[in-house]
Parts: structure tokens; sequence; C-alpha cells
């Protein structure tokens, strides 16, 4: 899921946390490498409606910021208001600061001269940065500092004075906020901020994932500790994971296309991930990790069957968790014509737990042989009128329910028929399911789908990809699963 | 900034090491005293006024718009040298003087003339040590000290450092209601500490402190969100 706000990146905890009244520190750290600049950065846009915000970095330079970030130009510019100029000096206090440079708090006077003097250690940036706060006030803004540990460095400042200094001085005293980047990933600072948050990398499965722990945040309610996040174009998209905001879906159904000869799945990245989407004859598992719900289960297959339908193909399915036939076109009802439906689809059911009519789709089966129950003559009988390729798309936890653990070994004529006849078979499976490994071993496509601290992520085995977080948004064409690489 | 810490009317002497900059620091503190719209004589002894006033240029104060209304020169450094050369400065915004008598006589015409309190700075006291004997310079700091902060004003009174002995030191220090030290530290950074002062909580902190050029500070590095 998108961060509560569709247009926030950030997590939602952060944000509420800067937009409170009066102002706030946040401490956040990590090691090289983990997104700090990116997600500070992201911090000031999403923040951009409601504050005024500077950045200030010891670290690169503009010319190197502009360029590792291009989606900056227009957006950062040189600070004109660093000089002082229009600042009311006797409503400024700058105790914290005078403390450190050793001299009677107050503000100096601006030079005007060639030549100065100045008592007290010289905090030339430091100074410029109070400077810029000052200027603005009583406008509240948000200072961030990238990074505090290199601007202690150069000015042979401790950081816990730094950070003391800025709380009375800025934070305290003026009521703006400040966002300290720490290139020091230790805890002794932490308990100066008024939030903390933690960027880290790890891995799932051999791939790659980042993540943001929010370890305080003064004043606010955090619902979700972690946020998975990306860095995909240079900006930061943490994921929120409360599933209470999917999005309701009811437009109608607009198919993808087959494209140079493969056939979507409905889902334009999941095609993407697939190297442009499914070959003819070709055979998927879907390997359903724990944890995961039903919801995107449901979703990728809604948006397979919705696309094949809708082109007129044909397709046998067998929905996962054994979800009822009735519910199942419901489901696809939503942006389907029901005519459609009953025309195209057919799911198997026990004949022999038929107690009434039943709808054009259901497909009377005997339930004791799935070699026999799908024989291909049979599903092209039934799906007469239809068009190539057809579509099987089974659940393996429904399957094996109805013909037991061992139901692949029923499969091989089906699959062998699927491949000869150049439809398509999609597999999914679950983590009690006993036919996962050995689909995967015949499948030309084994995805994954997972769950990483809340966030569902879909990756590759074959073909090998990095993780995706999984939300959901009405698109163009095709089902509401977007995918967003964790790099 | 630093007056702040002053007594509305007192001596101060400087002690300051040779090369830290004490004549900068003095032409810092009257123009402080300049912005905020005081009066400043400034008795020039180690220098040709000339320089003095090409230094306050430097450090912003407006010399051609306040010499002779709010800014005073007292020349003793020609009549010392013999010379009388004012390079760029007209004779009657310096008035020249000959002798300690003739400080006093000046200031205290300058207090009538303009009906203000002055802020005298005298550059340097060392000097006069050299030309006249230690017991004179020393009655007439405290003379002159006590004559301008009960008649006029303030005044800051500089030493130079290290050339002088400890008794004739210590003398000037105890008539004085102000010291302030400048020295180098052991890596030549510039530092300053308010030794005393009277009636102000002093720290014995060392402070450091520079002379720069403000053209040559780096151009701030802070960028706005637009």
């Amino acid at each position: 899921m998108l961060a509560g706000d569709q247009n926030l990146r950030i997590p939602q905890e952060v944000y509420a946390f800067f937009t409170n009244p009066g102002g706030h520190s946040l401490i956040m750290r990590g090691h090289a490498g983990t997104g700090k600049t990116t997600l500070a950065l992201q911090v000031i846009e999403d923040l951009a409606a409601i504050e005024k915000s500077y950045y200030f970095s010891t670290r690169v330079s503009d010319e190197s910021l502009f360029i590792h970030f291009p989606w900056l130009k227009g957006k950062l510019v040189q600070d004109r208001k660093a000089s002082g100029e229009g600042i009311v000096e006797d409503k400024l206090r700058r105790e914290g600061l005078s403390a450190l440079k050793g001299v009677a708090s107050g503000r100096p006077r601006m030079d005007k001269g060639k030549m100065s003097l100045s008592i007290g250690k010289d905090l030339g940036e430091i100074e410029d940065l109070y400077s810029t706060i000052e200027g603005r006030l009583p406008e509240r803004t948000l200072l961030v500092i990238d990074s505090l540990d290199a601007l202690c460095e150069r000015y042979g400042v401790g950081d816990l004075k730094l950070i003391s200094a800025f709380q009375r001085d800025i934070v305290e005293g003026y009521g703006c906020s400040i966002l300290y980047v720490l290139e020091s990933p230790e805890q002794q600072l932490d308990y100066l901020g008024d939030g903390v948050i933690v960027l880290d990398m790890d891995q799932h499965e051999g791939r790659r994932t980042r993540v943001i722990d929010i370890l305080k945040l003064r004043g606010c309610e955090i619902r979700q500790p972690k946020y998975l996040y990306s860095l995909r174009g240079g900006k930061v998209q943490s994921f929120d994971y409360r599933w209470e905001k999917v999005v309701a879906g009811g437009q109608s159904f607009s198919p993808i296309l087959d494209h140079s000869d493969k056939v979507s799945c409905g889902t334009a990245d999941l095609d993407a991930l697939m190297m442009g989407g499914l070959e003819k004859g070709s055979v998927v598992l879907l390997e359903l990790g724990a944890g995961v719900p039903t919801s995107v289960a449901g979703e990728i297959e809604n948006a397979l069957v919705a696309n094949f339908i809708t082109q007129n193909r044909g397709a046998v399915w067998v929905p996962v968790r054994k979800a009822s036939a009735e519910s199942a076109r419901n489901r696809i009802l939503r942006g389907v014509p029901s005519e459609r439906f009953d025309k195209c689809v057919r799911i198997p059911e026990l004949a022999s737990a038929m107690d009434q009519p039943s709808g054009p789709y259901i497909m009377p089966v005997e339930g004791t042989s799935a070699a026999s129950d799908l024989k291909w003559a049979n599903l092209t009988y039934y799906l007469q009128g239809t068009e190539a390729p057809l579509l099987s798309l089974i659940g393996f936890d429904a399957m094996e329910s109805t013909y037991g653990s061992q139901v692949m070994e029923q499969l091989t004529d089906h699959l062998a028929a699927v491949r000869r006849n150049k439809g398509i078979f999609v597999g999914i499976t679950s983590t009690s399911t006993s036919s996962t490994l050995r689909l995967a071993d015949l499948a030309t496509v084994h995805l994954k789908v997972g769950r990483i601290g809340g966030t569902v992520v879909i990756f590759g085995e074959e073909p090998y990809t990095e993780c995706n977080a999984v939300t959901f948004r009405e698109q163009e064409k095709g089902g509401r699963i977007c995918l967003t690489p964790i790099v | 900034m630093l007056h702040a810490s002053f007594p509305e009317q007192s001596a101060v002497l400087v002690i300051g090491s040779p090369g830290i900059g004490t004549l900068e620091f003095n032409v810092f503190l009257a123009k402080d005293y300049l912005d905020r719209g005081d009066t400043v004589v400034f008795v020039v002894i180690d220098n040709a006024p000339a320089d003095v006033v090409a230094l306050m240029d430097l450090f912003g104060v407006q010399t051609k718009e306040q010499l002779g209304k709010r800014l005073f020169f007292l020349d003793y450094n020609s009549a010392l040298l013999g010379t009388s050369e004012q390079r760029g400065i007209r004779h009657s915004e310096i008035r020249c003087i000959s002798d300690l008598e003739g400080i006093m006589f000046n200031i205290a015409a300058i207090s009538q003339e303009t009906g203000k309190k002055l802020r005298v700075f005298l550059y340097s006291l060392s000097t006069l040590f050299l030309y006249n004997q230690a017991n004179v310079v020393l009655k007439f700091f405290q003379i002159s000290t006590s004559k301008i902060k009960s008649d006029f004003g303030s005044v800051v009174v500089s030493l130079h450092d290290g050339v002088h002995d400890d008794k004739t030191v210590n003398h000037l220090m105890a008539i004085a209601d102000g010291v302030i030290e400048l020295q180098f530290d052991d890596e030549l950074n510039k530092m300053m500490r308010i030794r005393h002062m009277r009636g102000v909580p002093t720290s014995p902190d060392w402070v450091p402190f520079e002379i720069r050029n403000s053209g040559h500070n780096a151009p701030v590095r802070i960028l706005e969100w637009r």
C-alpha cells in the first residue's frame, strides 16, 4: 500500500510529526547507501505545501546534488535570505549558539565592511543557518542538515553540543523544525531528538530490501513502526500496510492487449516482471508465501481472468482459498459484463455437491480424477465460441482438497495439452500445498509473493528479479495491482 | 556587541600581544560605538591617522561622513615623529597635539563642541612610555582616565604585551576598571578574555576571535525549496 495519502511518499507518522504544532527535531541515521539524503529531500518535498524548507549539505555540492537528483532542478534554489536582512533582532535569542561560540547571547551585527572582527568561535555556516531561519520568522520553517557529523567535524564542535544548541534556539526558541541526517548509525544521540528514524538495508530470499524503522516520534502515535521503502527514480516511496485503505474497484475492465506475441496477465507491472507477458504454451507458478492477504491473490486472479475473457478468450478457473464459483464470479462482474463471464469462464464444481440448478459458468466434475475432469477436449467443448489461447488458472489449495496432495500426477495430460495447444497454465500454490516443488520443476515462469513487515512483495525466481512492493491503484488498463521495485 | 560588557563610564585597558591585531580590535570597538550613534575620539600615537582612517574604512566606517562630526582624531604621532603629513585627510579633520596635556585639552574641547558623551580610544600607551618617564605615563593614565570617566564618558587604552615590566602593567591594571587580554594560543589562534570588569561577572575562559576579510567568505550553500 502507498502511505495513507496516495501522494505521500514518506511514512504517514513522519508527516504527522512535522505537521504537529510547534517545532520538532528528527534524527535520521543509517549506514551509507541506505538513502538518507533521498529521504531527507523527500520529507522536504512532501511538506512543501505546508512549510518553507531549507536543505544544507556538507557532503555534496549543489551541482552533484542536481546530477544525482534531477527532479530537484527548479525546486531547490540557492537561498538568498542567508544575509540576515529583514531580521527583527530584538526577538532573537541565540543562547545555545552563543554558548557554543563562548560569547554572551545575542545576535551579532552584520558587518558591511571589507574587514570584520568576530568574537567567539567561528561557526560560519552554522551562523548562516541561524540567519536563514531567523530571516523567515515568525514563519515556521524546516531545516534539513545533511549531515550533522560532517558539520560538527568541520567546526570542531561536539555533536551533542550542537544538537543541544539547535534544540534550544531553533526548535524551542523559534518553533521551527530540524531534520538531522547522521552518517554514524550509533544511537548515543537519540535521546536528544524529538524523533528518531533509522534507515536499514536487509535481505529477503537473496534480494535487497530497505526498511525505515521509526524508533520514536515524541507526541505522535506510531501505528506502523517499520516501513518498506524504495529509492526508485531517486525518490523515496514508503509502503503502508494498512489494507483497509485498499481502493474499492468498480470501473469497467479495459484489457491489456497482446504484445509481441506475448499474452498479458492483466497487470502491466506483472507482465514487465515476466519479460513482457505470458508466452503461449507456458506454465506459470505463482507461489504465495506465509501471510499473503487474500486480497492480493484475488486481485491477481481477477485481473488475469478479466483480461482473458474481455478478449473473448476462454478460462478454466479453480479459485484459490476454495472460493465459491458465485463469489468468484461476483468479483469479476465488478468490471466485466455477466454475459461475457458466463460465456468465457468455467469453474469446476463437484457435481455431487450441486443441489440446485447452476449457472452456465459452472462446470460439473466428478472429483475423482483431475486428469479426466480437466480433459482438454472437455474444456474446449465447454468453452465453445471462445478464442485461443485458453487460460487454465488453478488454485492448488482447492485442487488438493478435492483430488488429494498428489494432484500433480493427475495433471500431466492437462499440462501437456496446454503446451500442445498453446494455452496458458497458471498454478497458484500456498505454503500448505504439496504440489509447489513439482510444479516449480515444470514451470517456465516462477513468481513468489511474500510479506515483509506487513508489506506484500512479489519477485521472480524464473526469471530472477528484485523484490517489488505491491500496491493497489486504479489503472487505465488492466487490474489494480502496481509493483514498485525495491531498489 | 562587546561594549555591552563595559560599564557606562569606565576605563578599559586592552593588553595585546604584538601582531595580534590590537589596533583592529580598537577599530572594531569604535565602529560598534559609531554604529549605535555614539561620538568617538581616537587618540593616535603609534600610527599615522591616515592609516587608522584607512583601516576604519575597511571595517565599514563611513569616515568621510563621520569625520569632524561623530568621529574625531587626535594626532600625537606626527608630533612624536616630527612630521605633519596627513595623506588624504584634511588638516581640519585632524587635531594635532604635541604633548600629553594636549590630549585632555582636546578631548574636553570636543566634548564641549558636541555636547555628547565621548568614547575615547588611546592607541597606544606603550609608545608614550618610549618618550616619557614611566611614572609620568602612569600619572597621565590615572588622571586622564579619571577625568574622562567623570566628565566625558569612557576610554579604551591599549597596551602592548611583553614590553613593560610586570610592576608597571600591574599598576595600570589596578587603575583600570577593566582589562581585556588579547593573546595567541600555542597554535597562533587569536584568543581574548575579559580579565576583569568592574561590576560585571566575567569568565576565565579564553574566547577565540578572528580578523577576516569579509569578501573572502565562502558563499552560503543553503538550498531553499521553491
